[in-house]
């Protein structure tokens, strides 16, 4: 049992980190506008991958910063039904929920990585929108499988966990949790 | 299959898993994944069906995750975290009630004040109204304020954060609805003002026939020339910013992205000026050797120490904020992507703009049935996932319909009574979320009754204020196409 935990909070540890990336990451959009618009105002030479970076740069943050998301019950659900519903059959319903949750996210894996195979082994596909840049087709797909099969995991581990997803308190979950945290902060602050 | 077996097969099973509490960008990707499966499998096998139908959805998803126009989702929501953990929030507000001096009602007042100015500088509604309850509503109540006139401008204000730039949700919606952001953006300053005046006037009116609800209190006299120094030194500079962020939109100085992201960076400036060269200056120039030269250098050189870490973890837990909600926002928008194009290939969306346009009632009746049902979906749902869900639909019938008005104006007209529907929603019961906010900043005891009955008055002026809308579109387009 303490090798699972520690297993798991190793894991957590990992998902944290990867939703720590992708909240530098937005920090450094902001950089990347200011370096751009401040060297295009200045008549100086600025690498135009800047701007590629931001955009493919929202995928990796989807994907990256998500499966922390789904562990700290922190995407958008509505707690209508599981919070009128006895306990016992939340717990049920919760772990039918995020069963089916994780299933989906196992398929778009499997599907997203054959498609990222398929154009890793294919030198000749690029991102045609952005072609003067000659990039690879398979950095645009590699965050899906990624991503998908994290937070896939982590549904799936909602469905042994103790207290499952569903708390049964009614309302909007994310909201919920940021109201926390702001209270959190207003605390330390105030 | 018909169009409408697909669409009331679609928006049934959201609205079913939605209901029964699956996460609503997974409700999304499951319905829409078999959905396409039905449109695009015509290769013969189940696995290659299913492979045909996740490989379009997948890159059809990140055309539209991955595009410039919607950085300023994330630099406005960094801009409001910026402000509220460097304490330039709590700086501005104290600045704002010092300033307010002894009326009657004073403090509701403050807080539709303080309140617009914090809700529209964060862009975050939630944190303005968490803020409000926690600093005000004690104060208010040890005031002897009732509840109406306590909890209600709270309420109202928080609101307003969606419809005054910089406001992520106008982003978002502007980006879902594929509308000129920008526009979009000004176009939300006219009517968020009037809003505000509205308020105030309810306020008034009811502190007027009813003095025992907001009874008036001596208050500190503060001599005008340090209320105007206060004002320059709390109020100008974080209001400045704002309007630097809507004068380069307006101005086309600088794409709204372009314009967030400089927001941001001038929140930061005005952090390091307050919490770093303030206290260097006092330390260099507070000359003299008496007691209070020497405190006042004393203090400055505890906050020159305190600055590093304090600053750093400000900088942190803003990026910490803004990243979360982005992640947020991208999986509403996956969710948003993944619908237009099931839509889209279904052909329902067509099929149901020629159905809608083929009865004969006037586009205004449609917009009230569209309004109506943004105020029913807001009692059980998020405003992100109402948009998920609405936007695909509402705005390709609106471009049909006609209100005498361009198409452009037609669309930022609509955004507008659109955003203005979602706040009222905001305040809806049973779930509006920012009952629920208060709720859990109210001091203990008050009761989620009385805080439904305290936004009922100001809900009515938000509603006043989209019939005024609808009866004169000039109120949000006028500002949009100003030549000044």
């Amino acid at each position: 049992m303490s090798v699972l935990k520690a297993v798991d909070r190793l894991w957590g540890r990992l998902l944290w980190l990867l939703m720590a990336i992708a909240a530098l990451y937005v920090g450094a959009i902001m950089v990347m506008i200011v370096y751009v618009t401040v060297f295009r105002a200045a008549g100086w030479s600025y690498t135009p991958f800047a701007n590629i970076a931001i955009e493919y740069g929202f995928v990796y943050i989807l994907f990256l910063g998500s499966p922390w998301l789904v562990r700290q019950r922190a995407h958008i659900y509505i707690e209508l039904l599981t919070a009128a519903i006895p306990e016992r059959a939340r717990k049920i319903l919760s772990r039918g929920i995020v069963t089916a949750a994780a299933l989906i996210c196992f398929i778009w894996t499997w599907y997203t990585w054959g498609l990222f195979t398929e154009r890793w082994g294919d030198t000749m596909s690029f991102d045609e929108l952005r072609a003067q840049f000659n990039i690879p087709l398979w950095i645009s797909t590699i965050p899906f499988p990624i991503g998908f099969f994290l937070m896939g995991v982590e549904f799936l581990r909602f469905a042994f966990t103790e207290e499952p997803m569903h708390v049964g308190i009614a309302g909007v979950a994310s909201d919920r949790i940021e109201l926390e945290e702001q209270k959190r902060d207003l605390a330390s602050e105030l | 299959m018909e169009w409408y077996w697909i669409l009331l097969l679609l928006l049934g099973s959201i609205l079913v898993l939605m209901f029964i509490g699956v996460p609503v960008g997974i409700a999304f990707v499951i319905v829409c994944t078999f959905t396409a499966y039905l449109i695009y499998g015509r290769f013969g096998g189940f696995d290659a069906n299913l492979e045909a139908s996740v490989f379009q959805l997948a890159d059809n998803a990140f055309s539209n995750i991955a595009i410039f126009a919607i950085v300023p989702i994330p630099m406005f929501l960094l801009m409001g975290e910026l402000f509220f953990h460097t304490g330039l929030a709590n700086r501005m507000f104290n600045a704002v009630e010092m300033l307010m001096g002894r009326v009657p009602a004073r403090l509701s007042y403050v807080t539709v004040a303080g309140g617009t100015a914090l809700a529209t500088l964060s862009g975050s509604s939630m944190g303005s109204t968490a803020l409000l309850g926690t600093l005000m509503v004690p104060e208010m109540t040890k005031r002897g304020y009732k509840k109406s006139m306590s909890i209600g401008p709270i309420l109202g204000t928080g609101g307003l954060a969606m419809l005054i730039p910089p406001s992520a949700l106008a982003v978002l919606l502007g980006t879902i609805a594929e509308i000129d952001i920008g526009k979009l953006l000004i176009a939300g300053i006219v009517p968020g003002i009037i809003l505000a005046l509205m308020y105030a006037v309810l306020i008034f009116v009811r502190a007027t026939i009813d003095p025992d609800a907001a009874p008036a209190y001596d208050v500190e006299y503060v001599p005008y020339m340090v209320r105007l120094k206060m004002f320059a030194r709390d109020v100008m500079p974080m209001i400045s910013i704002i309007g630097m962020v809507i004068a380069l939109i307006m101005g086309g100085i600088a794409t709204p992205s372009e314009a967030a992201a400089y927001g941001s960076v001038g929140v930061i400036l005005l952090g390091l000026i307050y919490l770093f060269f303030a206290p260097l200056v006092r330390l260099l120039f507070s000359g003299g050797r008496d007691i209070e030269a020497v405190a006042r250098r004393d203090e400055a050189k505890e906050q020159l120490k305190r600055f590093a870490p304090a600053f750093g973890k400000a900088l942190w837990k803003s990026m910490w904020g803004a990243g979360r909600v982005t992640v947020i926002a991208l999986v509403i928008l996956l969710g948003s992507s993944l619908f237009s194009n099931v839509l889209a290939a279904s052909g329902a969306s067509v099929k149901l703009i020629e159905w809608v346009t083929s009865f004969d009632v006037s586009g205004y009746v449609m917009l009230l049935m569209m309004i109506g049902i943004l105020l029913l979906l807001g009692m059980f749902m998020d405003q992100l996932a109402m948009m998920l869900l609405t936007v695909p639909i509402f705005f390709p019938v609106i471009a049909k319909l006609q209100f005498g008005l361009p198409l452009e104006v037609t669309q930022i007209w609509f955004g507008v009574i659109m955003l203005l529907a979602m706040e009222i929603s905001f305040t809806t019961p049973p779930f509006g979320l920012l009952l629920f906010v208060m709720q859990g900043v109210a001091p203990p005891g008050t009761k989620f009754s009385e805080i439904c009955l305290a936004a009922i008055p100001f809900m009515a002026c938000a509603m006043a204020l989209v019939a005024l809308i609808i009866m004169v579109p000039e109120v949000a387009t006028w500002l949009p196409w100003a030549k000044f």
